[in-house]
């Protein structure tokens, strides 16, 4: 949608932040309930996109991600759901009425979804920024092909760096996974492909303290001072909540700054919904955020029938 | 090559979007027959050309294409210093380069080029008024932008860079290039990660950016907020 053709006086039913997939099933149905809505992101498509294989959605054996939410972007074209690329940074409410400050303009809304998922977790290590693009990735989707036939390391023990790895075997001679804990957490079928693949090595109770090189990254040093030969450096430790707006707001979050929502998709401000990564849910898969993005649009649908006039 | 009906109803969609018409210039091996039928030897060459004509023909008159031989039109060559093939050029209203295109506008790389056309047909965006209030602040600058096929950031920051090339004018030239066919650039400026916008030879932005980041590097951080922060 055009932004120029957004009314700043309009209410809408809901508007929904985020551009991935838990912000793209609450917009399907609220469409789908007939709602007045909009959804605003900064880009679409979230992290799922840069997934190299997803075989865990069902009904779809396999298929990449961003093949995947290109058909999602199908979905939300053949329902002429509005997508405006912006940035909310401020919200606030007055009476039973949300305003959304974004770069550009004012949105108004009586509920609000909030979908604005994560972004990944950087070490914060001597060299890592120096590297960006030079050796240091944090998309073996992005760049895997430029280590062909080279030494990569993954740094990470979770299911997404063990998928990660698997990926970068089938362009590097060797790579390394590098956890500080003592056993991977990657999913069974991952771990059982990984043990089973010649080419992948796992150190473990093991962390990088620096990346090295002169042109590009050339090693990397572990914490007890030992320098490791690599070529290409992969980050996959997890990723941090976009929450801010919401803790801006006073929407509770947890430790982990992770919005809590109840089962309905609900936050402790009525009219606020969360659902997606950015959610407290234990397991963030896309279709738990699909779920939780489903249920928030039911939640919000509800609640404006409870609660304004028609 | 045949195209999917996927990417033919993506391009009836978009191309009914144009808001005027447009002109593309292309340059190949292109070369002649001794009956006149022309030939490319170059297959992203012929790749290129037949997309840019199924884009002419689904037009309804809104796309021209212009193609030129690299080896017959020096002239052209020489004032648009077209040293790699395929090329698109995008031009402005006196001829001059907004755009070079060195990748094949094909499979992932479809709906962004489809999006600049829009732009470059007149359509605006939500950040038309922060580039050109910025546009006193950045100097005249040229960015190459890195990207291969397989990248899923890649098709997000194509148009966000044409799109301030559009908006500029011309005073921010893009180059699109294909990474995986420019091999030499890759090693010339040590590229490892895409997708990789080099601006002005100095600068650079790795990964995904928003058109934020992209106006912060070229004002050197001294951008004015505009919009609701004037």
């Amino acid at each position: 949608m055009n932004i120029d053709n957004v009314d700043e006086k309009r209410v809408h039913d809901i508007i929904i932040i985020g551009g991935g997939p838990a912000a793209i099933g609450c917009a399907i149905y609220a469409a789908r309930f007939g709602m007045d809505l909009l959804v605003i992101g900064k880009m679409f498509g979230g992290m799922i996109a840069t997934t190299h294989l997803v075989e865990n959605y069902p009904g779809i054996t396999s298929i990449s991600g961003s093949e995947l939410m290109e058909m999602f972007k199908q979905h939300m074209n053949s329902l002429d759901i509005p997508y405006i690329m912006d940035e909310i940074i401020k919200i606030r409410k007055s009476k039973k009425i949300f305003s959304l400050e974004s770069l550009f303009k004012e949105y108004k809304a009586k509920t609000i979804c909030i979908a604005t998922g994560s972004e990944r977790k950087k070490l914060n290590i001597p060299g890592e920024k120096e590297f960006e693009g030079r050796g240091v990735s944090y998309c073996a989707t992005c760049d895997g092909p430029f280590f062909k036939n080279k030494i990569v390391c993954v740094i990470g023990g979770s299911d997404a760096a063990a998928k990660e790895a698997l990926f970068l075997s089938q362009h590097a001679k060797k790579v390394y996974i590098i956890y500080r804990g003592k056993e991977i957490r990657a999913e069974p079928i991952n771990k059982k492909r990984i043990l089973e693949n010649e080419k992948i090595e796992i150190i473990y109770n093991t962390e990088i303290v620096e990346i090295i090189g002169n042109s590009s990254v050339n090693s990397i040093k572990f914490k007890n001072g030992e320098k490791f030969p690599v070529d290409g450096v992969f980050v996959e430790i997890g990723s941090i909540p976009n929450s801010k707006i919401a803790i801006d707001l006073g929407v509770k979050v947890n430790n982990k700054n992770e919005i809590i929502i109840n089962r309905r998709s609900e936050t402790n401000i009525p009219g606020i919904y969360a659902a997606g990564d950015v959610a407290d849910a234990p397991y963030k898969q896309a279709i738990t955020g699909v779920a939780e993005g489903v249920i928030a649009a039911y939640s919000a649908f509800n609640y404006i029938k409870n609660n304004f006039s028609q | 090559m045949i195209l999917g009906s996927n990417e033919l109803e993506n391009m009836r969609r978009e191309l009914g979007k144009l808001k005027k018409k447009i002109k593309l210039i292309l340059f190949t091996d292109v070369k002649r027959r001794e009956d006149g039928t022309k030939f490319r030897t170059c297959s992203s060459c012929e790749e290129s050309y037949h997309i840019l004509k199924k884009l002419e023909e689904l037009s309804e008159g809104k796309v021209s294409i212009e193609e030129n031989s690299i080896e017959t039109e020096k002239d052209l060559v020489k004032r648009y210093k077209i040293l790699r093939i395929p090329c698109i050029l995008f031009i402005d209203d006196n001829g001059n380069e907004i755009i070079k295109y060195f990748i094949v506008p094909s499979g992932p790389e479809l709906v962004p080029f489809l999006q600049t056309l829009r732009y470059y047909s007149g359509e605006t965006s939500s950040y038309k008024d922060q580039i050109l209030s910025n546009l006193n602040r950045i100097p005249k600058s040229n960015i190459k932008l890195f990207i291969t096929k397989t990248c899923p950031y890649c098709p997000m920051v194509v148009p966000i860079v044409n799109l301030f090339s559009i908006l500029s004018n011309g005073k921010i030239k893009a180059e699109i290039i294909d990474l995986e066919a420019n091999l030499d650039l890759a090693l010339k400026y040590q590229i490892q990660g895409v997708p990789h916008a080099i601006i002005n030879e100095q600068e650079r932005i790795y990964g995904l950016f928003t058109p934020q980041d992209l106006l912060e590097k070229l004002t050197r951080g001294k951008r004015d907020l505009g919009g609701m922060y004037a």
